[in-house]
């Protein structure tokens, strides 16, 4: 009579972990027992129905879904019922498999005798006369996933992590890029692009340890951590450079003070996420997206970019103390450069700049250094960056051949603090400028601070006395002034140089005003030449050689032009007054075009 | 009828407003065949201009002051070079704030 029941079945789900596709199995309910709520898969306070099915062969361990509860108290289902399984899903609970019924036809209410001389499926599978996967280990949520189609297609075994190999038992590969919080059935293809150290932090709430690493597929990249218990289990496993599969592990938002890598989301390692090596070199190396150096100055201070270059320059290892945490920590200093002529500094810390011996003026490629406007334009590894010595790519190779050929005694121009930023075609934003009142109003300048503001002014009125002070004419840039020492000579003090003839820079003062108000602003040389057009030596000289005409020629043409003045205001005391002091460290033709579309926006609010 | 101010700047849509008074158009050329121009008005629009004897035009953008006929033309008195570029969105903006409400006062 066995042949009611669908033989196997049992033997299908408990044994092998595979539930048969599209089976609705007629099975027998053995016994039905309820649970206290004090057992593991109940919710608390609903009754839990325990039930042993059998297919007449085995039987197993099964639990009613609470929607068919009523059922049991109806006294429809009770021992010996036939049933014919709609719908159901599996869990592994402590190493056991468990059935649970979501739904299904009663065959048979009431059913007076046990169908065959079912086993207990339990001791079949432990004493090998069944196969069985491998047990769920801790990887296991104790929560039931009702993944239950209705029409009775089974629903795979609980995706418990387990280890099998090619990841077969995990859910489908997705592409990093396509990674979101609302999805927990994922597995990822990756390659380890960087790792940290193991961290370990203590604060008012406690303390730990962690790591992080860097995936990154063919879509994109993802940051990941693994805290406390997961930074064990995964810290050795996870190398760079090696291809992993990982699931099962949670998407949070990405914490953009920590993670600067490109993803909005990052994964955080679980108890139950899994980690597998992956022999697929398919997946693509580290990807750069490398900018020259002389296109740095296009970047915005705290940018992220990639710059491969050859090391031209190793600094020494300098130790610099943080004023956050008071913890001393080294740095180091290198100067890269590449075809564009241009040399930029980088900073590395940490173990990195200790660790850093490579004399031999090796190619570097680095990713996600960080921007910063050091001394002009300078760039910082900052804690997620990677760098990679003599890389296998192009670029490195021409890097190297040029190099090797002409680099190595070109001159190259290194960013210096007056090449601030943005070229001059790109200008401010409009909405940033500030009129003279507004500057004054706003007390720029007044509070400790140096405030940075940026207005359009025309230039009213230019000082002719004391335009220029004699300059150490060291090449290097000293530029501090010097005095004659009655030898005719003049000496620096800084460079401790004497020299025969100065260089003269310019200290420009002018009143400049708009439809608000005027101030007296200061320029230094490289604004001030823009300005009159002339250089401060020559006009010197212009001015010793008595032709006031033409000197003073000069201050009158500069009047009455506009411009766009970055400026810088700040505190200073004078003669025991303490007064604003309004420096001009640019100076830019407006954009009229931009300015002219700026004030028609402007007017269309205007509702007269 | 002279009024105290500028001649109010007009582009091709306003044109018909301003029958047989005088204006100013700030245009581009586009052709000049004998002493008509076609010039193109600071919305895109063509006006057929009659230049006089003594005009010359230097530059691609001008401004010409002249009247404005029946047919839509305008008979031009004399013209102003505007250089080789001229942000001409913005001289429609201002061209249609000056002849609308909110612009009036201010250019009349």
């Amino acid at each position: 009579m066995a042949d009611l029941l669908d033989v196997g079945f049992i033997q299908a789900v408990f044994g092998d972990g595979e539930a048969p596709e599209g089976a609705s199995p007629v099975l027998q309910i053995l016994s039905v027992k309820k649970i206290n709520s004090a057992s593991s898969a109940s919710s608390g306070v609903v009754d839990r129905y325990r039930a042993i099915l059998s297919d007449g062969e085995y039987f197993g361990q099964a639990m009613l879904a609470v929607n068919l509860n009523p059922l049991i108290d109806s006294k429809e289902i009770d021992k010996f019922s036939i049933i014919k399984l709609r719908s159901y899903t599996t869990n592994a609970v402590q190493g056991r498999r468990l059935l649970i019924l979501l739904e299904f036809d009663i065959l048979e209410s009431v059913y007076n005798e046990k169908i065959g001389e079912a086993v207990n499926i339990e001791h079949a599978v432990a004493n090998g006369t069944v196969s069985r996967a491998p047990a769920g280990n801790a990887n296991a949520a104790p929560k039931a996933e009702p993944k239950g189609r209705a029409g009775g297609a089974g629903p795979g075994p609980a995706r418990g992590g387990a280890r099998q190999g090619g990841g077969k038992d995990v859910g489908p590969l997705f592409p990093i890029e396509s990674l979101s919080p609302y999805q927990n059935k994922w597995t990822i293809k990756a390659r380890v692009s960087a790792k940290s150290e193991i961290k370990h932090w203590s604060n008012q709430r406690g303390d730990g340890k962690l790591f992080n690493v860097t995936f990154m597929d063919e879509s994109g990249e993802i940051r990941a951590t693994g805290f406390n218990e997961q930074c064990d289990n995964f810290y050795d496993l996870l190398e760079e450079g090696k291809v992993y599969f990982v699931s099962r592990a949670r998407i949070n938002i990405a914490k953009k003070q920590f993670n600067n890598v490109n993803n909005e989301y990052e994964i955080a390692f679980e108890r139950e996420t899994a980690i597998e090596p992956c022999d697929d070199a398919s997946v693509p190396q580290i990807k750069y997206n490398f900018k020259r150096v002389d296109e740095l100055a296009d970047l915005n201070k705290d940018d992220m970019c990639d710059i491969i270059g050859v090391v031209r320059e190793v600094h020494d290892l300098s130790s610099v103390t943080s004023k956050a945490t008071q913890k001393p920590f080294a740095k180091r200093d290198i100067q890269i450069v590449d075809q564009s002529g241009q040399a930029v500094r980088l900073t590395l810390w940490g173990k990195q700049a200790e660790s850093f011996a490579h004399d031999d003026s090796p190619v570097i490629a680095f990713k996600g250094v960080k921007v910063g406007d050091f001394g002009g334009r300078s760039l910082s590894m900052f804690s997620s960056a990677t760098m990679s010595v003599n890389p296998d790519i192009n670029e490195a190779h021409a890097l190297r051949g040029w190099y090797d050929s002409a680099g190595r005694n070109t001159q190259f121009n290194a960013y210096t603090s007056t090449m601030a930023g943005r070229s001059d075609n790109s200008a401010p934003r409009l909405n940033e400028l500030k009129t003279i009142g507004e500057a004054k109003d706003e007390n720029l300048g007044m509070r400790d601070k140096t405030d940075y503001f940026t207005t359009a002014a025309v230039v009213a009125f230019i000082k002719s006395e004391n335009f220029s002070y004699p300059a150490c004419a060291n090449p290097d840039g000293c530029n501090k002034k010097v005095i004659e020492d009655g030898n005719g000579t003049y000496v620096c003090d800084k460079c401790d140089k004497h020299w025969p003839e100065p260089i003269h820079r310019y200290i420009l003062s002018m009143n400049c005003m708009d439809h608000t108000s005027s101030f007296w602003i200061t320029a230094f040389n490289e604004v001030a030449e823009k300005l009159l057009g002339i250089s401060a030596n020559d006009l010197w000289k212009l001015k010793e050689g008595g032709d006031e005409q033409q000197f003073q020629s000069y201050f009158t043409k500069a009047a009455g032009r506009s411009y766009t003045f970055e400026m810088m205001a700040k505190q200073d005391s004078y003669n025991e007054q303490v007064r604003v002091r309004y420096t001009c460290r640019k100076a830019g033709i407006p954009d009229f075009v931009a300015e002219s579309a700026y004030l028609s926006q402007q007017i269309a609010l205007f509702n007269i | 009828m002279s009024n105290l101010g500028p001649e109010p700047r007009i582009n091709s849509r306003n044109l018909s407003k301003f029958i047989n008074q005088t204006v100013r158009l700030t245009c581009k050329i586009v052709q000049v065949k004998g002493d008509m121009a076609t010039v193109e008005a600071s919305d895109g629009g063509q006006v057929g201009v009659l230049l006089s004897r003594d005009m010359h035009m230097a530059d691609p953008f001008v401004e010409i002051i002249g009247t404005v006929k029946e047919d839509n033309t305008v008979k031009a008195l004399t013209s102003i070079n505007l250089g080789k570029t001229l942000d001409m969105k913005a001289v429609d903006q201002v061209v249609e704030l000056a002849n609308s409400s909110k612009g009036s006062g201010v250019f009349t």
